[in-house]
This record gives C-alpha cells, structure tokens and sequence, in this order.
C-alpha cells in the first residue's frame, strides 16, 4: 500500500513486567534500520536487522520504498538476517513493486530461513538468491 | 481512565440497550445430534419419495407449467436436503487456558517468552466520530490474565481530523491512506502494514468488544494451525418483543398465558414482534457456523474475527505468487529457448508483480468469505478455522430496512460472484465436506430460481385456473404432508431454542433482492460498494417492499376472482384446489408480512429511536 499513515504508539497490558518495547518513530530508525552502498553503479542495501519479521516491517518498508524506487537493479544483502517470517517478505516483496519497468531485485546472504520461506510461498522468481554481491551485480 | 468515560458523550438510541447481556449457547448435545440425524434423514427419504410420485404424476391439462413448478421444487428440495446436510452436526472448540507468551501460540520459537502483541483494528469510511469512540474505549478496555501488548488501531477511510484527534485523545493509534483502493479490505490491508501485532482483532465501526474477548479466545491459538477464531456477531439494539404468554395474558387472561406457555413448551420461546427488522444473526451463528466447525468449515465473517497475522500474510504472498505466474506463463509458455524463456520470464515477472495487488484481505465484497476459502484450500498448510460459540462482541443492527436491503444484497451479490468466479467446488485443496459447506452457502443464493415460481404459482391457479398437480387429493397429501413434517420436525430438532422463525421470514422476503443480484452477477455488473448505513434514516425502505406488496395486492385480487368463478359452478377438485392455494398463499402472506411492515412502519421506528 502507498502513501499510509501511521501515528500513535502501543498500549500495553503489562502485569508480569518485561516485554514492552517503544516503538520509535520513522525518522529515528531511519538511518539505523538500513546500511547503503550506491558505489559501483549497483544499490546495495543490507537491512540492519536480525529478524526480518512484522515488528520491523512497517518501519522497513517506507525506507526500502523509497531507496529502490525506479531503480533497474537492487540488491539486497540479507547477511544480518537469521530469520524471517511472512511480513517482513511481504516488505520486501513491495520493494519490487516499487522498482522501475524491469527492474529485478535480487537476494544474497540469504539464510536457510529466508530460503525456505521464499520458496513455500513460490516467489522464487520474484526474488532471485545469490551466492554473492558480485555474481548478483553481473546482469 | 476517568469515571465520567463510561458514559457516552452522545444519548443514542442504543444506549439504554447498554446493560443488556447476550444469551448463552445452548451446551452441545450429543443426544439431539442423533435425533436430528434421524429425522433429516427421514425427511430426505420421505422427500425423494414425494418428489418421485410429483414428476410421475406430472398435470397434463398444464403440462408445462407442471414441469416448471415441479423443476421449483427439485431445486428446493436439493437446497433444503444440502442445509440439513451442513447442520448435521454441532462440534464446539475444545477450551484451553489463555497462552502467557507469544511461543506458546508459536509466534516465537520455544523459550521467547515475550508477551503477546494483540493490534484491535478498526475500519471506518463514514461513521460518526462518537461511534467509533464507544468502540475505542471498550478496545481500550481488554483485559488478560498475563501480560500482553495491545494496541488499538482506528483505520479510517474518511481521513477526518476529527477522527484523528479522537483516536490520539483516547490512546489509540490512526491510521489512514490516500485513496480508499479495496474498500473495507484495502483499509485492513493498509492496517496490517502498519501494525504488527502477532494476532490481529477486526472490528467495524460498530464493533464493541467485551473485556473477556482475547481471554476466551486466545487459548485456540495455542493449536499453531489456528488462523482465525470467528465470535459470534450479536446485535444487541434490536427489540426483544414480548414473550408469547404475556403477550396472549394480556388479551386473554389466564387462559391466554397457559396457553403460551403450552406452545412455548412445543415449540420454544416465542417473542411477539422480536427483531421488527429481521436481523438477528443468532440462527446464522448457533445453526450454520456452529455445525460447520467439526469439518473446519467454519467461516470468517468480518467484525469480532482473531486472526494470526502470519496466517492472513502467508496466504497473501501466495496468492500474489500464484497470480504473478499465472499473469507470465501465457507468454513464456510459447518460448522454446530455454535461455530466452528465462529473461523473458524474469522481464515480464517484474512487470506483472509491479501491477498486481497484494491482498491479506481479499478485494472483494465478500472479502470475509473469500479469505476464509482461502485459507482453507491451502493444501500445504492445512489452516484451521475456529468457531467460538459464545458472544464476546456486540454490535449495532442495520437501522431500516433500506439498510438491510443494501447489506444484503451486497452479501448476496459477493457470495454469487465468488461461485461464479472461483467455484468451491472445483477448489482443489478443500476437503469433500468443506466443499460441501460452502457449496451450500452459495447454493442457497440460487434461492429465486425456486422461490419465485412458488410463489407465483398460486397467481398462476387463481388467474388462469391451471394446477401443478393433477388433483390437490389425499394421495397428493399423502406424499407431500409426511415429507414436510418431517423437515419441519428435524429442523425444529435442530434448532431447539435457537430464534429462527425471523431469518426464514426474510429469508423469503429476499426473493426480489436475490434475484436482483443473480442477475447483477451474471450480468457480470460490477458491484459497487456500499458501507451499511448504521445511523440513519432511509428512503428505500418502501422501495424495497414494493414487489411483495405488488404479489399481496395480486393474491387477493385473484383469490376473490377465482372465489367468484367458483361459486358460479362449485366442483370438489376446483375448491379442494382452490383451498390449497389460498392456504399456501397465506403462508407466503404470513411470511412477507413482517417484512411489509418493516418497509412500511419506517418513521414510526425512526420516531421510537428518536425518543
């Protein structure tokens, strides 16, 4: 979805104390949620995030939006994720909405739980994985 | 919170309803199960046996019309034989103890015992601002045994600041969008992004949550199956009438209330003039979602529904897959070259994903139904949906009965366009008996096709004298009376205690608005959505009777005219036929009369509510 707003943050009912977390606001987690790298010509963008998971998402997908954003080729270094569930894939599955017309966005460092997860849903197409930045970059 | 927050800021018409607490379930009963089965399959038998002597006794003074009317009754039988099949069973959830923290409902590998995230989404396009706040504060209002993180979302469509403000003002968060794509199922959708609760609460505007609802519900989720848990809808500002020995004790005396209660013995409570509007949900809840949980077939309906974030998203994802490949392969299928046929599908892969929608909840009018099938023909997960039979939210009524006629039209409409888009029966991963419930959810959407013909077939007789069957003689009664005893006695069986006299009033009152959408649907129309008016009053209402007051207006006319005719030349069979169809046209008279009045008796309820 484009262009939601969000604003508020969580109730809690806590009674054995522990687990509640603040959510910061977008501009906050802007810079520390996404490492970039435009060097060579290829966006390299590696999500600063163990899990890749719907508590991250909603922060992660208005950034990914906006970086790849008509770009032709993007890839993303999974390297700091261990695991992965179905929203933060839907958040990068919206990144390759945002593309331009044929643009690709391609996987590397994937673990085992992003893997699998790729392919019980059939996206495997959608979101190619390679072994490595360079074999990635080549088209 | 501070005291004065309990009371509503605005005096509505339903807040003098506050206090009213909902029924409880009748318990389970293995007992009636049987003697319901016994019954249903009598009345089947005793059905087949009628409907074989009706097509061997065809009338050959009206061969065609004969044909028709006995057609009619085929596709009746076979739609009342599927819904005594769907409630062939009751088969409540089994209850478990409140999970404490997000791996035992395994949302977290074992040992992370962080607290359970619960967001409470709830969507409004266009209703007041005080509304939604009654709704607010009982979200706000949840309670649970163990810590738990919740977070109450209002999604609005309209993009009101006052909405806004409202939101922030009771601790609740807002959420909005720039265009209002997808409706009701844009707007969750939109809210799913936004959020990210491990379980996910849908409310409409209207919905208010009782401070048990996570309590009682939450512990299903322990099953890592569960996707959804669906609560029964109760619309608690609809009028309970008078109970039917009060009602007869007033005008009788004493006589008058032993005999109500005698009746009331016989056949179960009977309220006189309960739920004016047909819109009571209890015989939809109790009956039909109730006896569909054993097969997992119970369906999702929308508002006071839990659902498993992951469950809705993973669905989603493969459906946005499976949409994606299937947009590509026509075009790479024709590709020979492997090389080529790999960029070419990884060019068009792209394109497609860039225009195609992902939808956790489906664009689609019948949003609730459609995600619920899809859940359940995911043959690699093998979803479970959960009935809840107690009430744990309640909601308001549609206000009149334009109201009801946009809500049920636009359900009608949704459920046919599914059956004409994607069959249930041709959805591989369904279960035979899953199959089988939703077939008859959407079977009994074809109801004009029988409904209509019945009810013109007395016009048929009094106008031009002609009979579906040969004679209306004993042999005639002989074969039809015991197969509608029969299914009258099972379902009363079934329905012990449940109100149902109502839902099949209007039920039939709906021949004129389903027919409307089955030739809306195959028309291939598109469907326009319209939000239930919830506060309002309404211009259609008598628009919306006018077809049954058209045929009651006919019906006596023809019953005096063929009445005349008679007393000129009286002969048995004529008056014997004659009897019986002014006997059935009554019936239908009866039946559409609650309805006639709710069309017409508008300002007077409008007035009621204003006090």
């Amino acid at each position: 979805m484009v262009g939601g707003t969000f604003e508020g943050t969580s109730g809690s009912i806590a009674r054995s104390g522990g687990g509640e977390q603040a959510r910061e606001t977008l501009n906050d987690v802007h810079r520390a949620l996404v490492e970039v790298d435009d060097a060579n010509g290829v966006l390299v963008v590696t999500p600063l995030v163990r899990r890749l998971d719907a508590e991250c998402a909603p922060q992660l997908r208005p950034v990914l939006a906006h970086l790849v954003s008509e770009r032709r080729l993007v890839i993303v270094c999974l390297s700091h994720v261990a695991s992965i569930d179905c929203s933060g894939l839907a958040a990068l599955v919206s990144a390759v909405k945002r593309l331009g017309p044929g643009g690709e966005l391609r996987l590397v460092a994937a673990c085992d739980s992003v893997r699998s997860l790729i392919s019980a849903t059939h996206l495997d197409d959608l979101l190619p994985v390679f072994d490595d930045v360079v074999s990635a970059a080549s088209p | 919170m501070s005291a004065d927050a309990a009371v509503p800021a605005t005096r509505w018409y339903f807040s003098r309803y506050e206090t009213r607490v909902p029924s409880e379930p009748l318990p389970e009963s293995a007992a009636r199960d049987f003697a319901f089965q016994v019954l249903a399959v009598m009345a089947t038998v005793l059905g087949l046996r009628y409907l074989a002597w009706r097509w061997t006794s065809l009338n050959p003074d009206a061969f065609w019309f004969s044909v028709v009317i006995a057609a009619a009754e085929t596709l009746a039988f076979f739609g009342a034989g599927l819904f005594l099949l769907s409630l062939w069973r009751t088969g409540d959830p089994q209850r478990r103890p409140p999970p404490a923290s997000a791996d035992q409902i395994g949302a977290e590998p074992p040992g992370n015992r962080r607290p359970i995230r619960v967001d409470v989404l709830i969507a409004t396009c266009n209703e007041p601002v005080d509304l939604v706040r009654l709704s607010v504060r009982d979200a706000m209002r949840l309670a649970y045994p163990h810590a738990l993180e919740l977070r109450v979302c209002v999604l609005d469509d309209g993009r009101r600041h006052s909405m806004r403000e409202m939101a922030l003002e009771e601790g609740a968060s807002y959420v909005t969008r720039d265009t209002n794509v997808g409706y009701k199922a844009g707007n969750l959708a939109n809210g799913l992004e936004h959020t990210d609760g491990d379980l996910v609460v849908i409310c409409d505007a209207d919905t208010r949550v009782f401070p048990n609802l996570l309590e009682e519900t939450l512990g299903h989720f322990r099953d890592p199956s569960v996707a959804w848990v669906q609560t029964p809808q109760w619309f608690y500002d609809i009028s309970q009438g008078e109970p039917l020995p009060e009602w007869l004790g007033a005008r009788l005396g004493r006589a008058g209330r032993w005999t109500g209660r005698a009746l009331e013995a016989l056949v179960g409570p009977v309220a006189v003039g309960a739920d004016p509007l047909g819109c009571d949900a209890q015989a939809f809840y109790d009956l039909v979602q109730r006896c569909r949980n054993w097969c997992n077939a119970a369906f999702c309906c929308g508002a006071g529904s839990i659902h498993r974030r992951e469950a809705i998203m993973e669905s989603a994802l493969k459906q946005f897959a499976a949409q994606v490949s299937s947009a590509v392969e026509p075009f790479t299928r024709e590709v020979a070259d492997p090389t080529l046929r790999a960029e070419l599908a990884s060019a068009l892969t792209s394109e497609a994903a860039r225009r195609i929608e992902i939808t956790p909840y489906k664009f689609h009018v019948s949003e609730d139904i459609y995600t619920s099938m899809a859940l359940h023909a995911d043959a690699e997960r093998r979803w479970r949906s959960v009935y809840h039979p107690g009430v744990l939210t309640r909601m308001l009524s549609p206000q009149d009965l334009g109201a009801w006629t946009i809500q049920r039209f636009k359900y009608a409409c949704g459920t046919l366009d599914i059956a004409w888009r994607d069959n249930p029966l041709r959805l591989r991963g369904l279960t035979p008996w899953q199959k089988l419930m939703y077939g008859a959810t959407m079977y009994a959407y074809l109801a004009p096709l029988w409904t209509v013909p019945l009810l013109v077939a007395p016009l048929a007789f009094f106008f031009a004298g002609v009979t579906p069957v040969k004679a209306f003689d004993a042999v005639f009664l002989a074969h039809f009376f015991p197969f509608i005893v029969a299914t009258r006695l099972a379902l009363l069986v079934r329905s012990w205690r449940v109100r149902t006299w109502r839902s099949e009033q209007f039920h039939l009152s709906a021949f004129w608005l389903q027919l409307r959408a089955l030739a809306h649907v195959v028309g291939r129309k598109h469907i326009r959505f319209d939000v239930t008016p919830k506060v309002t009053g309404s211009r259609q209402s008598a628009a919306a009777v006018a077809p049954h007051l058209a045929l009651l207006v006919a019906t006596v006319v023809g019953i005096v005219y063929r009445g005349a005719l008679l007393s000129t030349g009286p002969s048995p069979m004529a008056t014997s036929a004659f009897v019986s169809n002014v006997f059935w046209s009554m019936h239908n008279v009866l039946c559409f009369a609650p309805f006639i009045a709710a069309g017409l008796a508008v300002r007077g309820v409008a007035k009621e509510r204003a006090r």
